[in-house]
């Protein structure tokens, strides 16, 4: 299992590595350049200009050593400033990092738990009125786009009713911080629960399936016990796959729902810097979300691992 | 779901699908709730804007949502009203001729220039109570030199701590408005001396580091609050000389997605939405939906919404060609039917009321026919599929481009779709994002035939950079200029030339008569309709003035107040 | 003597399970239907003499009437027809990524959960560094691409085809690491059975027993990721018109109707009630035949 896990980390960073240059890569393809932008505004510009602005940001250099300043400036902790908001990188990141770990983390967590609760109430009582509910609920939820949920809430909720403000971070106005919270949360907790509690209530029905359940029951064991004990832990072995991996999509932000709500987070503030061509900014963002993306499935590797002793983690046991 | 009572399900999910589909309906039935009680003091503002803010170093950014919020907080020398006339806000008259303020300058070679000297009003203040000198403008200068050297402007003295004087490299008629912006030297003085590149001073300075800090303002309200990306929080300046303004907190709150802003508006979380909001047909649903609590004005621009012609596209070179597209499309139609007639057609890349303007010229006329008999007299024979054939044998079929994502323009694109198949021309429609177009689609030239943008020039500015035979971007020169569409006539150039360096009226206007004339029968450009800003406000709120550029009521936002 | 009953291979218990399925069922002839509907949207535009391209700003927002079933829109297209065209790309769309991301992730997937060592770390590294590349950098990248410099032929870029594919081509690019992961699991799992290791015992080649052995019994996670797979694809598309770098017009999807009618929520509701709806149908269909699928597959019920 060590052996594994060192492999696995090794070459995570190794994937990591050459991810950045790739990001680095593709972001210096994306047509126009930051000079570009600049020069568009001001009439008064010229060609000579052109070229000294170029030399100062540096863009006029070959793209395998601007990686290498970079890399070497990393190490040291320096992720440089921000080319279109001149501050630091990190100082723009960490608060957007902070507000989107607020709204998709508390989401993540309450779809877990409601997806799994659903799943296996689903898959327990399969065939009746609960059940049909249950799916349809679930069918509805993942039919919807986000941002459409989203505006619709803010129109019934904000508007018509005026219970809660449309959109907006904590402390922007009057109303309580959570009162801010309510809405891109239950816009989240909607679209995704529906997905995973299908994924868990397949699971836990083939479970229930199984012989070894089966004599559970036969040997007198009440539901709830043969729920937990059996059925739980050998159903949670593709739940926990998508679940880990979800965990790596935490920080990507739900960037629908940001920009509908006006949320200062990773999605908007990624999406903002890889359309101004902000090579600084772009790149950290999109680093941290691929190193969570990796550090999830590794997640998942070894949760699966842990979960199902058959799978003997790095080759079979009779060669 | 793996049940024999299909039949059930699908009726009983067909049952909820309906009462689903009837409640969303129903709850725009119910009439909104009031549960916003108008508050009976109105002493605090809440603004919309759709767009967030990045750079706040004026030197870095000329987005106009910075520029619109900044205006709150910061002056320059001298204004400028809708109909062209300048005014002091800093200075105590305004330069011209007569009152020897401005001077003409021989500069050796048979070159003139001109001297123009202002003296600031006296105590004139920073909000950190420093005084405001005639230095903060030449540091100004010397900032805005290190980046993008001026061609206009050769120096910037100060003789003594009230007295600016801007020395000109040429004759030019808006030698009135050339003072630069002041920029506070007690604070970014420093920063900029020690920096050693204008990015590194980018990143020192103190309009991104600490927007907050009152010495950086001089308008009527101060920053209090910065919220990056989220929002920007202002109180009244005490050090301001003018007129106090009536609010005493004004938040700007940054909300991209306008339909979002909308709702927004409608729940009471933001009062007003300004030039920087919604769209044309929002504004008209919230004056049907909505007009007891909300005024709206629909004022238009100086801007021009136009189509980009490039004229050196094969099929586009000869001016019967562009003249039949021109006459092709029923602008008229378009604005009564997508902006109910409150948006003003255009006849020329400028609006009337401009010094340039001429009324007597007016645009090619709607007239299908006639464009159809000039592609006839052009050469230009159908084809078995209705689709024109040149006289070289090409097939009739050029691209409209614009910035993807906009539904009003992704109609307005349609429409003029569908009117030039109507005379045998297939337009295809190809639209990027903003940024892509920008750089590749027109710096470089490669768009292929329309590109659907607008243009909003400043109040009795020349267009030479964009009509003038040097400004075509090549690939030799490095794709500078903005001469997109590849205007070479000498004639517009001339023109050009005379309305930039004539200081007399009388002449000048002939010039912009030459000019305006060109652009008619040259067409590099087509006009369509004006642009115009909506501003939504509520009905407490008195003094709201529509600006003489979209972006710049906040210039006058001391008149704002509740009734 | 009596004839020996007729040989029933798995795969006609697979089928035929799949038949008295009614809910699969259901789901599958609505999914044909909706295709035949899209496909016959040129068919009903001649038809019923309207169109749902060209339009006519003097009938816009027309209620539902008999010359426009269900009215008309912001451009004074027929909604209906522009519904149905709108189908076509969003089926389409869906259909291709969805399938496209399987295939590619049921490759590579079962491969490393079968062969393991080596080749399952360097897959799964692969896999990794797709799974994270950035999907917005890596679409306005490849809006902007030349295509004429990769070789294709002039007249096929300028044709509104080329986003499609280009649409298409991320979504099975975004799509098949999840698929690649749930067949390695699948695979894993089933590679230490039994009944594998009973035919290897009896020489087996490596492929025939994936083709034959595993796959089939590997792809329940695998099937109901593909059919959620199109229902979130379609999804997506919307998210990408959203961001204004979806389906350009004047083609449109599901997704860009539903975005189109976001600024008219107050004015015209019903504009984004329709895609919305289609959408629903969809996606619940997919789901229902989905469902079908993984229990008439269940190898469990083989053995009954």
């Amino acid at each position: 299992m060590l052996r594994y896990l060192l492999a696995r980390a090794g070459s995570a960073l190794v994937v990591l590595l050459a991810k950045a240059f790739v990001i680095f890569a593709l972001i210096g393809l994306m047509p126009g350049d930051p000079v570009d932008l600049l020069m568009t505004a001001n009439p008064d510009a010229r060609p000579e200009d052109v070229i000294r602005l170029r030399a100062i940001y540096g863009v006029d250099q070959p793209i395998l050593q601007r990686f290498g300043d970079w890399l070497l400036a990393a190490a040291h902790g320096d992720f440089g400033y921000s080319r279109s908001l001149h501050r630091p990188v990190l100082e723009i990141v960490i608060p957007a990092l902070g507000n989107t770990l607020l709204l998709t983390g508390t989401a993540f967590l309450i779809s877990t738990l409601l997806a799994i609760a659903l799943g296996t109430t689903a898959a327990v009582h399969r065939g009746s009125l609960l059940d049909r509910g249950i799916n349809l609920f679930a069918y509805a939820g993942i039919s919807i786009p986000s941002f459409w949920l989203g505006l619709v809430l803010i129109y019934i909720f904000a508007v018509r009713l005026g219970w809660l403000p449309a959109s907006g971070m904590p402390g922007q106005g009057a109303a309580p911080g959570w009162a801010y919270l309510v809405m891109p949360l239950a816009t989240l907790v909607i679209v995704e629960v529906g997905g995973l509690a299908r994924y868990a209530r397949s699971a836990i029905l083939d479970v229930l399936e199984q012989d070894y359940v089966r004599t559970a029951h036969a040997k007198g064991l009440s539901g709830m016990r043969v729920v937990l004990r059996h059925v739980l832990r050998n159903g949670l072995v593709p739940i926990v796959t998508i679940v880990a991996l979800g965990i790596g999509h935490l920080f990507s932000g739900a960037l629908l729902v940001e920009v509908i709500f006006a949320w200062r987070g990773m999605g908007r503030l990624t999406l903002e810097a890889i359309m101004g061509n902000d090579y600084n900014l772009a790149l950290v963002c999109l680093l941290f979300t691929t190193m969570m993306i990796i550090l999830g499935s590794m997640l998942a590797d070894v949760a699966y691992a842990w979960l199902d002793p058959r799978i003997a983690v790095g080759g079979r046991r009779d060669r | 779901m793996l049940n024999e009572n299909s039949s059930i399900v699908s009726s009983q999910e067909a049952r909820i699908r309906y009462r689903l589909a009837t409640a969303l309906l129903a709850s725009w039935a119910i009439p909104a709730a009031s549960t916003h009680a108008v508050a009976a003091q109105h002493d605090s503002l809440t603004v919309g804007i759709a767009e967030t803010i990045g750079d706040m170093n004026p030197y870095f950014s000329n987005a106009l949502v910075t520029i619109h919020v900044q205006a709150a907080a910061r002056r320059s020398m001298t204004g400028i009203t809708k109909d062209g006339q300048v005014f002091c806000r800093f200075c105590t008259e305004v330069p011209t001729l007569a009152n020897g303020r401005a001077r003409l300058v021989d500069l050796g070679d048979g070159k003139q220039g001109m001297d123009v000297r202002y003296t600031l009003k006296p105590d004139l203040k920073w909000g950190d109570g420093a005084p405001m000198t005639s230095a903060d403008y030449v540091f100004a200068f010397k900032v805005g030199q290190s980046m993008s050297p001026s061609t206009t402007i050769s120096a910037v003295d100060a003789p003594n701590p009230t007295d600016v004087i801007v020395h000109i490299k040429t004759t030019r008629y808006d030698f009135d408005r050339t003072a630069p912006v002041a920029v506070p030297e007690h604070i970014e003085g420093p920063i900029f001396a020690a920096a050693s590149t204008p990015v590194d001073y980018g990143n020192h300075s103190e309009f991104n580091r600490n927007p907050a800090n009152p010495g950086l303002w001089d308008g009527p309200y101060l920053i209090t609050d910065y919220k990056p990306g989220e929002s920007i929080t202002m109180a009244p300046n005490p050090y301001w000389e003018g007129k106090k303004p009536y609010f005493q907190k004004i938040t700007w709150r940054m909300i991209e997605n306008t339909a979002a802003l909308q709702a927004n508006l409608l729940s009471g979380d933001i009062d007003m939405a300004g030039e920087i909001g919604l769209s044309v047909d929002q504004a008209l649903d919230i004056a049907k939906s909505a007009a007891d609590r909300f005024d709206v004005a629909i004022v238009p621009t100086l801007g021009v919404e136009q189509l980009y012609v490039k004229m050196d596209h094969p099929l586009l070179t000869d001016p019967r060609v562009r003249r039949a597209i021109a006459m092709a499309i029923d602008r008229k139609t378009i604005v009564d039917r997508l902006f109910a007639g409150k948006v003003p057609v255009a006849d020329s890349f400028i609006t009337a009321g401009e010094f340039g303007y001429d009324p007597k010229l007016g645009a090619w006329p709607f007239d299908p026919a006639g464009a159809r008999a000039l592609l006839a007299e052009a050469g230009f024979k159908p084809g078995a599929d209705g689709i024109l054939v040149s006289p070289a044998g090409e097939r009739f079929s050029i691209d409209i481009s614009a910035g993807s994502g906009n539904r009003m323009v992704d109609l307005q694109e349609q429409v003029i779709q569908s009117e030039l198949k109507t005379i045998g021309i297939e337009l295809q429609i190809k639209n990027q994002p903003f940024r892509v177009l920008l750089s590749e689609g027109l710096r470089e030239r490669k768009f292929n035939g329309l590109a659907l943008l607008s243009w909003t020039p400043f109040p009795d500015w020349v267009p030479q950079i964009r009509f003038d035979s040097t400004q075509i971007p090549t690939e030799a020169n490095g794709w500078f200029g903005n001469n997109v569409y590849g205007i070479a006539d000498p004639k517009m150039d001339a023109a050009l030339k005379g309305a930039l360096t004539s200081l007399d009226p009388g002449p000048r206007k002939l010039y912009w008569n030459d000019i305006v004339r060109l652009a008619k029968e040259d067409l590099p450009i087509i006009p369509l309709y004006v642009l115009t800003t909506q501003m939504v406000t509520p009905k407490w709120m008195t003094g709201v003035t529509p600006p003489p550029l979209p972006g710049l009521s906040t210039g006058w936002i001391e008149d704002w107040a509740a009734k | 003597m009596s004839a020996a009953p007729p040989a029933t291979t798995v795969w006609n218990l697979r089928f035929r399970r799949l038949r008295a399925d009614r809910a699969a069922m259901l789901g599958g002839i609505v999914l044909i239907l909706l295709c035949l509907l899209a496909m016959g949207a040129g068919v009903y535009e001649s038809l019923a003499h309207v169109s749902g391209v060209d339009t006519d700003l003097f009938n816009r927002f027309a209620p539902p009437s008999a010359d426009h079933w269900l009215g008309t829109d912001d451009a004074g297209r027929d909604t209906l027809g522009r519904l149905l065209r709108a189908s076509r790309v969003s089926l389409a769309v869906g259909l291709l990524g969805a399938v496209g991301a399987s295939l590619v992730g049921t490759l590579i997937g079962a491969t490393a959960g079968y062969v393991r060592g080596w080749v399952d770390v360097v897959l799964m590294s692969f896999t990794d560094f797709v799974n994270g590349l950035p999907w917005l950098p890596m679409l306005i990248i490849l809006a902007a691409l030349d295509l004429t410099k990769l070789g294709f032929s002039a007249d096929f870029v300028r044709a509104g085809g080329v986003n499609f594919w280009r649409i298409v081509a991320i979504f099975t690019v975004l799509g098949w690491p999840g698929i690649a992961r749930l067949a390695r699991a699948g695979t894993l799992a089933l590679a230490e059975r039994e009944f594998v290791q009973a035919a290897r015992a009896q020489g087996a080649t490596p492929f025939r027993i994936l083709r034959v052995h595993i796959l089939p019994n590997a792809m329940s996670a695998v099937i109901v990721a593909t059919t959620l797979a199109m229902g979130r694809i379609i999804l997506a598309e919307s998210g990408l018109s959203f961001l204004g770098v979806g389906i350009q017009p004047p083609q449109t999807s599901w997704g860009g109707m539903l975005n189109n009618a976001l600024d008219l929520i107050g004015t015209a509701p019903m504009l984004a009630i329709y895609p919305g709806l289609m959408i629903l149908i969809t996606v619940v269909a997919t789901n229902f035949l989905g469902d079908g699928l993984q229990a008439a597959f269940d190898p469990r019920r083989d053995r009954r």
